[in-house]
């Protein structure tokens, strides 16, 4: 249990920094002066007392520095700080984010809207049980004119087939006008017959569906909700049942609530269902209903259509005047949705499919382009003690950021253009699919992106990490223009006990000349001894003292403390693997 | 190699740390640090800063307290004391530690010509 009580300990610790810092502060300093008392009681002068005491505890920063990863989630923290530096960089480029952002978002957004068109097309299961057996059964002239079946036609075919478990008209969508809460409203609606949710093979969330008698003309109206309308409309509150609507000035009473996975090609906007009543006028003249049926169990859309092929011949034999030249066409619901549109709908999604590549690849060129703007940056941050592992979670960090602030406006970009009347009715095709799979697919879509944009920022983050500072062509214009080389402090000649400065008798101080022609590591000509070293030790400003005589910026102050770079003030450096230090030439 | 001090062995730390809150009550930093150092007759290198993460790590596990108070110059400083488990796991260490140097003393007889 000790190791939860230890997570537990530094998790709190995350929240309470300012305190804890203080605390460290307070505690350390008092050590300090402890120190320094007891020097000062040896008989040593208060500068020399204090001087000693920071020797003998050794490296004050490091210790604050190690104190602080005992004690946070240093992932953590770090993390946190890459993001508010993102957040910073990406605030002081306005142009590059708004940009890199509204490129990402194109893509997603356009992705997003066709991959949920093409998912509930081609690849969702439709939301009620075997959709294989629910086939649209067209009316077709020998034309080819008009696919849709008279009122009369469709009790005919529904009362003499033998293939079907049920018919159904599909739901016609019809304008209403909500009035008696507040404003009137346009509200739209579904007509359809009873024997709707018996197709579907679905049961209502609450109440009933419409009977047989309430399907008959001039029975008295009654409404389904969508329960999308009963959760807004009436808060979904159970005791909607039984409540009457009043739509284009008559009351509807509301019956029942359909289940919130309902969807039916063509009626995304619906918010309610009701039945058709259709006087029986006209009854074969005027083809204006689309019929969907469930096939029964083990009978083939062949023996399906031969079964209507002879209905529709003793149909027109019956009713020459009407009926002459109509059959009907079975169709599986998903070959009718699908086998339109699949084509159009694959080639559109090649096609964004591409263009978020194209937006990948352009954002990838941004990043890069600014990569090589951020070359001193790297450098710096490299010189001051980041490892390559750093520098790379830090730019990781922003491309993830970049591509979730790009996913989410694409996200709403998507939401939008689903909204849209056009794509609603556009060929009656995307009027026919249903989106719910959007939020996924985007989110797949975010994620991707992620993980596309960061492979795309990794490059970069290595390849861009300077061997040494001197070593990338800005890096090396920076060093010159000062005269300085970047050493690791592994390089570092070994610490002689008896002086001042380290050297080794054999080491050679590298030359700005020899520098300035790009100087690999073997060919460096020494010019000057460690003798001149010793005779000059004002060359020998190192980090620490740089940033005591605030030289340095004071995050640059804090990270190049840490870095645990020697001090001159005299106590111990710890020796870093990967750090690198400033000297003068 | 010359070195005339030696290096706290890695882990030993925890084990000195209780020892001393155990034999001399609560103390801060600087008194664990000296206690430490007095002990050792400056047989031992200790980097006294590296006490303050170590004295961290002990609390964090519960095994360790501490408090503001203040130092026998009347100066501000953090107490830190024992706690029951503290207690309870000092005894498993210098346990442990017991068996250990037996072990290497015994290992280490055979050959102490060698050693000088």
């Amino acid at each position: 249990m000790i190791w939860l009580r230890i997570l537990l300990s530094r998790f709190t610790a995350l929240f309470r920094k300012k305190g804890l810092e203080q605390r460290l502060e307070e505690e350390l300093k008092s050590h300090l002066e402890m120190l320094a008392e007891e020097n000062l009681k040896r008989g040593m002068g208060a500068e020399e007392a204090h001087y000693a005491a920071l020797r003998s505890f050794g490296g004050v920063e490091q210790t604050k520095e190690s104190y602080r990863e005992q004690r946070g989630l240093p992932f953590i923290e770090s993390l946190a700080q890459d993001i508010r530096y993102t957040l910073r960089t990406l605030r002081r480029n306005p142009g590059f984010t708004v940009v890199a952002v509204l490129t990402l978002a194109l893509g997603i957004g356009a992705n997003t809207a066709i991959f949920s068109a093409v998912n509930a097309l081609l690849l969702s299961p439709y939301p009620f049980p075997e959709p294989d057996r629910i086939m649209f059964v067209e009316a077709r002239h020998i034309s080819g004119k008009n696919h849709n079946t008279g009122y009369h036609d469709f009790h005919d075919w529904r009362a003499q087939n033998v293939v079907f478990e049920d018919m159904a008209i599909a739901p016609e969508t019809l304008s209403f006008t909500l009035t008696g809460e507040g404003e009137p409203q346009r509200i739209t609606g579904g007509l359809t017959t009873f024997s709707f949710l018996h197709v579907l093979g679905i049961q209502p969330l609450m109440g009933r569906f419409f009977t047989a008698e309430e399907d008959r003309p001039h029975a008295s109206l009654v409404a389904v909700l969508t329960y999308g309308a009963w959760q807004r409309r009436f808060a979904g509150s159970p005791k909607v049942l039984g409540r009457t609507m009043t739509l284009d000035g008559m009351p509807y009473a509301i019956i029942g609530v359909l289940p919130a996975r309902f969807a039916f090609p063509g009626v995304k906007t619906c918010e309610f269902f009701s039945s058709v009543q259709e006087s029986p006028l006209n009854g074969r003249t005027q083809h204006q209903y689309g019929v969907v049926a469930r096939l029964k169990p083990g009978v083939t859309v062949e023996r399906a259509q031969a079964d209507m092929t002879s209905i529709t011949r003793r149909l027109a034999q019956e009713y020459p005047e009407t009926n002459t030249g109509w059959g009907a066409v079975v169709v599986p619901i998903r070959q009718a949705l699908a086998g339109l549109v699949k084509k159009p709908v694959l080639i559109l999604a090649g096609a964004v499919a591409f263009v978020l590549l194209l937006a990948c690849l352009n954002v990838a060129a941004l990043l890069l382009a600014r990569a090589s703007g951020r070359a001193r940056e790297v450098a710096v941050r490299a010189s001051l003690g980041a490892t390559r592992g750093r520098i790379v979670r830090q730019t990781l960090t922003e491309s993830v950021l970049l591509a979730l602030f790009g996913g989410g406006l694409g996200l709403i970009l998507a939401a939008l253009a689903d909204g849209r009347p056009a794509h609603r009715s556009a060929g009656g095709f995307c009027s026919r699919c249903y989106a719910a799979a959007g939020p996924y697919v985007a989110r797949f879509h975010t994620g991707g992106l992620t993980i596309d944009g960061s492979l795309v920022r990794i490059g970069p983050g290595v390849v861009r990490f300077p061997n040494r500072p001197q070593h990338s062509a800005e890096g090396r214009r920076h060093c010159l223009e000062r005269e300085e080389i970047w050493q690791p402090v592994s390089r570092w000649p070994r610490r002689r006990r008896d002086g001042p400065f380290t050297h080794t008798a054999n080491w050679r101080w590298p030359t700005a000349e020899k520098f300035s022609r790009g100087s690999s590591r073997r060919n460096r000509t020494p010019d000057r001894t460690c003798a001149d070293l010793r005779a000059r030790p004002f060359r020998f400003p190192i980090l620490h003292q740089a940033a005591a005589d605030g030289v340095l910026p004071a995050t640059a102050r804090r990270v190049a403390r840490s870095a645990g770079c020697r001090c001159c003030c005299g106590c111990r450096y710890a020796s870093h693997e990967r750090t690198w230090v400033r000297w003068r030439v | 190699m010359g070195q005339d001090k030696a290096d706290i062995l890695p882990g030993t730390l925890d084990l000195l740390v209780l020892k001393t809150l155990d034999t001399l009550g609560p103390l801060h930093g600087f008194g664990i640090a000296r206690r430490i150092e007095q002990v050792s007759k400056d047989l031992l290198h200790l980097n006294q800063g590296t006490l303050y993460p170590a004295l961290l790590r002990l609390e964090q596990k519960g095994w360790i307290r501490s408090k503001w108070g203040a130092s026998e110059n009347n100066r501000r400083a953090r107490f830190y004391s024992l706690t029951k488990s503290g207690r309870k796991q000092l005894a498993e260490e210098a346990r442990n530690w017991e068996r250990m140097a037996t072990v290497m003393a015994r290992l280490l007889t055979g050959a102490e010509g060698d050693l000088r």
